[in-house]
């Protein structure tokens, strides 16, 4: 009786676990999505993320060169990477959706990751914009980098957009907001911020990739 | 001495002012065309939030310059600090007949205070593809008369001095050479980087519209 317990415990707490961990990982799979816009808004750091190109439609075999902003409104804070060099999804990514809304990629992962970079930390403050243009390579049909998986959230590295519209958002996340330490420059989580949190979301930039003539 | 120097100060600053906008008419920025910026290492863009204001009111405006280069460039000033002294931009304003009106950042380059123009942290290098920019804001007139009501035109000219490197690059820093005062390759440098970098234009932003409009008629 008591062996017949500790067993259906045991089976219990077995089920429990298997619950916890689906509930973790539907949480951990979920595809990003599309979100209105919102600013950053910390007493250190405040303003606005933007995205935009001047030629919003282009025909497949053509490049779309899109532009990511960061617009400084307020506080006065030591940025890393403040030209987005560093393609590293924990800080910010330029997620691209198809015309379903349905989650295509993070177009930012497709770009080489520059370490020759001088400008590691830029001080920020009211005014000021930093920002980079990106060069998206177009295709009759999405195509992605060797051995990224489809389905990965930001690490998706779609390296051709196929034709189709497109909507386009950069999104900030709490390592954008890192802490520059005193005694090296190793940027380090801000206390309080989690690093999966998504602490900004730009205007959404319709694209469009038509055939080629 | 201060009175007299601030009188003879004073009573030369027409001359003064005239004599800047001669040399901006003779390095070729009276024009209000729009080159080509194919071949200069950055591009820049000029928008304007309020492109119809009255008489003396603030123009709001931002300037942003990418790197259209593949390796990476240095900017002396690039977010247009009027604390430094050094002379790399000008926002030229033009009639509605083309003809170049004045500078309107030119009051700020004559007050206040300002800091070393070979102090380090006036120069940034920024990266391939990468941009810096800033929003800010100026008063719609020249010399300090306001811009009457018309059309015109602004445009962000940019001097060789706005893509230069560091007159100090490759030395140790100043405040590290133990003799610095009489060390001749700090002056030296300096006074190279003033002859390689005399002030000519290198490039210009787009042109945007503007309106001064009497609302008082």
């Amino acid at each position: 009786m008591e062996r017949q317990a500790i067993l259906g415990l045991a089976v219990v707490a077995v089920l429990v676990g298997l619950g916890i961990g689906a509930v973790v990982h539907a949480e951990t799979s979920e595809s990003p999505k599309l979100h209105a816009p919102s600013r950053i808004g910390y007493r250190v750091l405040n303003g606005q993320a933007f995205v935009s190109t001047e030629r919003p439609t282009v025909r497949a075999g053509e490049p779309l060169i899109l532009q990511m902003q960061f617009q400084c409104e307020g506080g006065y804070a030591a940025v890393y990477d403040p030209f987005f060099r560093m393609a590293d999804p924990s800080r910010v990514t330029l997620r691209v959706f198809d015309a379903e809304r349905k989650y295509v990629g993070n177009a930012l992962a497709a770009v080489a990751r520059d370490d020759r970079s001088e400008v590691r930390w830029l001080m920020v403050q009211e005014g000021e914009i930093t920002g980079r243009a990106l060069r998206l390579e177009t295709e009759a049909a999405t195509s992605y980098a060797t051995g990224a998986r489809v389905g990965d959230g930001d690490r998706d590295t779609p390296t051709h957009l196929g034709e189709g519209k497109y909507f386009v958002q950069l999104v900030f996340l709490g390592r954008f907001l890192d802490v520059c330490t005193d005694d090296d420059e190793t940027p380090r989580p801000r206390p309080g911020l989690k690093s999966s949190q998504e602490i900004c979301h730009s205007n959404v930039l319709v694209i469009e990739v038509l055939p080629r003539r | 001495m201060f009175a007299s120097t601030l009188r003879w100060s004073l009573s030369r600053a027409p001359t003064l002012w005239a004599l800047g906008m001669v040399a901006m008419i003779n390095s070729g920025v009276a024009t209000g065309d729009e080159r080509p910026q194919d071949a200069v290492p950055c591009k820049a863009k000029l928008t304007v939030d309020n492109p119809a204001i009255e008489a003396g009111e603030e123009i709001q405006f931002a300037i942003v310059v990418s790197n259209q280069t593949e390796e990476p460039i240095t900017l002396l000033n690039p977010l247009h600090s009027g604390l430094v002294r050094v002379e790399t931009t000008r926002l030229l304003v033009f009639d509605g007949t083309g003809k170049c009106v004045g500078d309107l950042l030119e009051s700020r380059k004559l007050a206040g205070s300002a800091i070393s123009p070979t102090a380090a942290i006036n120069w940034l290098t920024i990266p391939p593809d990468a941009m810096i920019g800033k929003k800010d804001h100026v008063r719609a007139r020249v010399r300090l008369n306001a811009l009457q009501a018309g059309t015109y035109r602004l445009q962000m000219v940019f001097l060789d001095t706005f893509v230069s490197d560091h007159p100090y690059a490759g030395l140790p820093p100043p405040y590290t050479a133990p003799d610095r005062e009489n060390d001749p390759r700090y002056a030296d440098r300096w006074k190279k980087w003033q002859q390689d970098h005399p002030g000519k234009e290198l490039f210009r932003s787009n042109a945007v519209e503007i309106k001064i409009v009497d609302r008082g008629k």
